[in-house]
């Protein structure tokens, strides 16, 4: 070859081999793809058929692995194949919006909110199988609770499978130790708080000789102060919205929500809440203030675990030192002296099938056959508790104690995403606080539970315009607990709610109420 | 006579196409390197542009992008009339506003102030101290802030021990502009001055030289020498920055955005993250995120007209 075919030859390899190299590493890919595809199947073929299932779920901590023993035992439990595909809790919002929107829908879709105006959409579009009918077909999923189905409904009828969460969850918590230091009995009243939060801030209960103590924590969640409503309600106020006059109007507008903000500035101007309530995210509260001993008194949903920082250095002093020692929780009465809470809705969002990826009704029922085993006894003991004497046991036949709580928390927490019934498992508690806390939690009386009415109600003014609207409420609402603006600037503000698209909210949740109580 | 020039005309034509031909062909290599950067705008800035269809449809997930209906202008009126719009306008162009006159000079002095340093050790420990900011996320920047500029923080324990009242610099509309101004500067002035010292260290030695000589101070130098050759790097880097008068950068926004502040901290870029992924209305944010990229055109258009008619280069 001559000096100069050989240049040539070399410069058309240089084009070529990449040319040559994308082109079989796309060949490899999907060849390898469709292997795997037929290895899956052969496998399968042989076996009795388990129902294939895929979903996607949220996890909070780590993710769960592949052969999880729970999964694998509520397969042979419901002669299932569920196949789950984790992603961060945080961001499952974002993850939901993103899945609606693309053409992999997987056959079961956890959908985080019923109100979700994505979900809603989809409704209105035809993207899901509406479930009202096909429940009764199933001895455990028509046992689910009327109430619950209400509030997982949009417009009378019912698109997924609700989770059941406690409808008695806000509360308030504190530092049980100082309460005790300091003579007072549980906060469980508007004044109860008041004069906690006075003697915590005031008093060095830390005894760090620093007068550095919040007297009663806030924090906020989505740019509103987080359980005010527990507050609106113990005044006597609505949770979220009630009923007035043959309205439905708004918790804000009735004088018993004046009267909280008033409660509230009184404690701020005196000092008592922390003047950075307002950028202080809720989940702050606790390693930010509790964990620094800079607080002793927040409302939360949830006491403070036991690997707590000031658990554990009180315990190292003193090893019979327990949670409840240090942590105390209190439910809040109204002005007549009897519990009243803002109740939840019972649901923590639902499980949809989607008509992209459930073809027809034979598969529908496969599914929902697979739901009525998890919404068994057994498959939600399996689904909370996990699998008896490997991640739990039976303390006195009442509750159920992890045997290991770092393999309980990798195992079996995540899995609880799939809880529709949590009900009907066993508490799961580590110390006498947590049955207590969750046999208050199962005991309640109805009169004393008060529920947001719009809970099933739709007013696509609202749903299309509640962000402009919650900005008016939630600025005015900080600005006149920190003094900045006086009682007609609050009016003023529920004027320019009103005009901004309220009223029209108003006038559709009334007519949705009355049709739905006629 | 014109047949003729008809014949020259085609026959220059031929010409010409043959030349570009040839001039192909010589750098034939040249062009086929072109061509991964060619794929990579075609496959990810072209083909995805196709997208902003979805701005005139109303877009729903389970018709899809070609069953969704046409809806034509309606999400922009839509935007438009809505309450939100003026609020989102007027925000977006107060910060933006501000950055231009309080950012974009802030490159340009400090690379000429690191231009007069003469030792070169203390010059390029300085560039490389100045240039870390840039790396930093606004996530880590957004807590130093909160935890310096907090009720409790060093800023108003420093104000308090003055004796002054402290000042709720997280919480309030009124600082929130120049907290956001301060942060952008001290994030992005050191690493902005990379191209101006680029341009500085271009000029050429023997002007100064000429300029001693001629007895100018180092103030002449400056105002003569210095300042004129760096202009039309000055001029363009404006011109680009027009284009991005109505990007607010969503981190830093949406980071410290909180209910006191979000009569001023709502800007078109963290709208267009709620409506779109937090609400679903895609066609919506589509067609917000397209008026504000027709903004963008239009001012570097006009801004490139402007500079070319000051009988300065432009960019194109």
């Amino acid at each position: 070859m001559s000096k100069c075919a050989v240049m040539a030859y070399k410069k058309i390899l240089v084009f070529v081999i990449p040319v040559l190299l994308i082109v079989s590493m796309t060949g490899c890919k999907t060849a390898r793809a469709n292997g795997s595809n037929k290895d899956y199947k052969d496998d399968y073929s042989s076996l009795i058929q388990p129902v294939e299932m895929k979903l996607v779920l949220g996890y909070s901590e780590e993710a769960p692995s592949k052969d999880n023993l729970i999964i694998s035992e509520l397969n042979k439990l419901a002669n299932a194949d569920i196949n789950i595909e984790w992603t961060p809790m945080v961001s499952y919002n974002d993850k939901f919006n993103v899945l609606m929107a693309s053409n992999e829908h997987p056959d079961v879709i956890l959908v985080p909110d019923v109100k979700n105006a994505v979900f809603v959409d989809g409704i209105i579009a035809g993207m899901f199988w509406e479930l009202t009918s096909y429940l009764q077909e199933y001895p455990e999923l028509s046992q689910i609770k009327p109430l619950l189905l209400k509030n997982a409904s949009v417009e009378g009828k019912l698109y997924i499978i609700p989770r059941e969460r406690a409808l008695k969850r806000k509360m308030v918590v504190y530092r049980s130790d100082w309460a005790k230091v300091a003579g007072l009995d549980a906060p469980d009243t508007i004044d109860g708080i008041y004069n906690m939060a006075k003697a915590f801030a005031y008093g060095d209960y830390d005894r760090n000789m620093q007068n550095d103590t919040i007297g009663f924590a806030l924090g906020t969640v989505n740019n509103e102060i987080d359980c005010i409503d527990a507050l609106v309600v113990a005044f006597g106020g609505f949770n979220r919205w009630g009923i007035k006059d043959g309205k439905v109007i708004p918790a804000f507008m009735t004088e018993e929500y004046l009267e909280t903000l008033n409660w509230l500035r009184k404690m701020f101007d005196e000092g008592l809440i922390s003047p950075d309530f307002a950028i202080t995210k809720t989940t702050q509260i606790v390693p930010d203030f509790v964990d620094k001993e800079k607080t002793g008194l927040w409302l939360s949903y949830k006491l403070p675990n036991r690997s707590d920082p000031v658990l554990v250095a009180k315990q190292r002093e003193d090893p019979s030192i327990t949670r409840e020692d240090v942590f105390e929780f209190a439910f809040l009465k109204g002005p007549g002296g009897k519990e009243r809470i803002a109740a939840e809705t019972g649901i923590s969002g639902g499980f949809a099938f989607s008509k992209r990826a459930v073809k027809d009704e034979s598969r529908l029922r496969e599914l929902l056959s697979i739901f009525d085993v998890i919404q068994s006894r057994e498959g939600q003991i399996l689904i909370n508790n996990g699998v008896p004497n490997v991640h739990f046991e039976l303390v006195e036949n009442k509750y159920a104690k992890a045997v290991d709580p770092a393999v309980f928390n990798k195992e079996v927490s995540p899995i609880g995403q799939l809880g529709t019934g949590g009900g009907k498992a066993y508490i799961i508690a580590d110390d006498e606080i947590t049955v207590r806390l969750d046999n208050a939690r199962r005991t309640f009386d109805e009169s004393g539970m008060i529920s947001d009415i719009t809970a099933p109600l739709t007013s696509t003014s609202y749903s299309s315009n509640s962000m402009n609207l919650l900005r008016i409420i939630s600025e005015a609402q900080f600005n006149y607990i920190m003094g900045k603006i006086n009682e007609n600037g609050w009016r003023k503000a529920l004027e320019d709610w009103m005009s901004a698209g309220g009223a029209s909210a108003i006038e559709e949740f009334t007519q949705a109420y009355n049709k739905e109580n006629k | 006579m014109a047949e003729m020039s008809a014949g020259i005309k085609i026959k220059n034509k031929r010409k010409k196409q043959g030349y570009k031909l040839r001039q192909i062909k010589k750098d034939l290599w040249l062009y086929i390197l072109v061509i991964p950067g060619l794929l990579h705008f075609i496959v990810f800035k072209y083909l995805p542009m196709w997208g902003i269809l979805i701005a005139f449809k109303d877009y729903n997930a389970y018709l899809g992008f070609f069953g969704s209906p046409w809806v034509g202008f309606k999400q922009f009126t839509d935007f438009f009339t809505s309450p939100e719009f003026g609020r989102l306008f007027v925000n977006t162009l107060t910060i933006s506003f501000y950055n231009l006159i309080f950012g974009f000079p802030a490159p340009v002095i400090m690379a000429l102030m690191l231009n007069e340093i003469r030792k070169q050790w203390y010059k390029r420990t300085i560039q490389t101290l100045v240039y870390i900011p840039h790396f930093i996320s606004w996530v880590i920047i957004a807590s130093l802030t909160y935890t310096l500029f907090n009720s409790q923080g060093v800023i108003n324990k420093y104000i308090a021990a003055m004796g002054n009242e402290a000042v709720p610099f997280l919480t309030s509309a009124d600082t929130f502009r120049p907290l956001i101004i301060g942060q952008t500067i001290w994030k992005e002035t050191g690493f902005g001055t990379i191209i101006y010292l680029a341009a500085l260290a271009g000029i050429d030695v023997q002007l100064y030289e000429a300029a001693v000589i001629d007895g100018a101070n180092r103030f002449k130098q400056f105002w003569h020498i210095t300042l004129p050759s760096i202009k039309g790097t000055i001029i363009t880097l404006l011109i680009l920055r027009m284009g991005h008068i109505l990007d607010n950068g969503f981190d830093q926004l949406f980071l410290m955005s909180n209910s006191l502040n979000r009569s001023v901290s709502e800007v078109f870029d963290v709208y267009v993250y709620t409506m779109g992924i937090t609400r679903g209305a895609f066609s919506f944010s589509t067609a917000v995120g397209l008026f504000k990229s027709l903004i963008g055109i239009v001012l570097i258009y006009s801004s490139n007209r402007l500079a070319k008619a000051a009988g300065e280069s432009g960019i194109f």
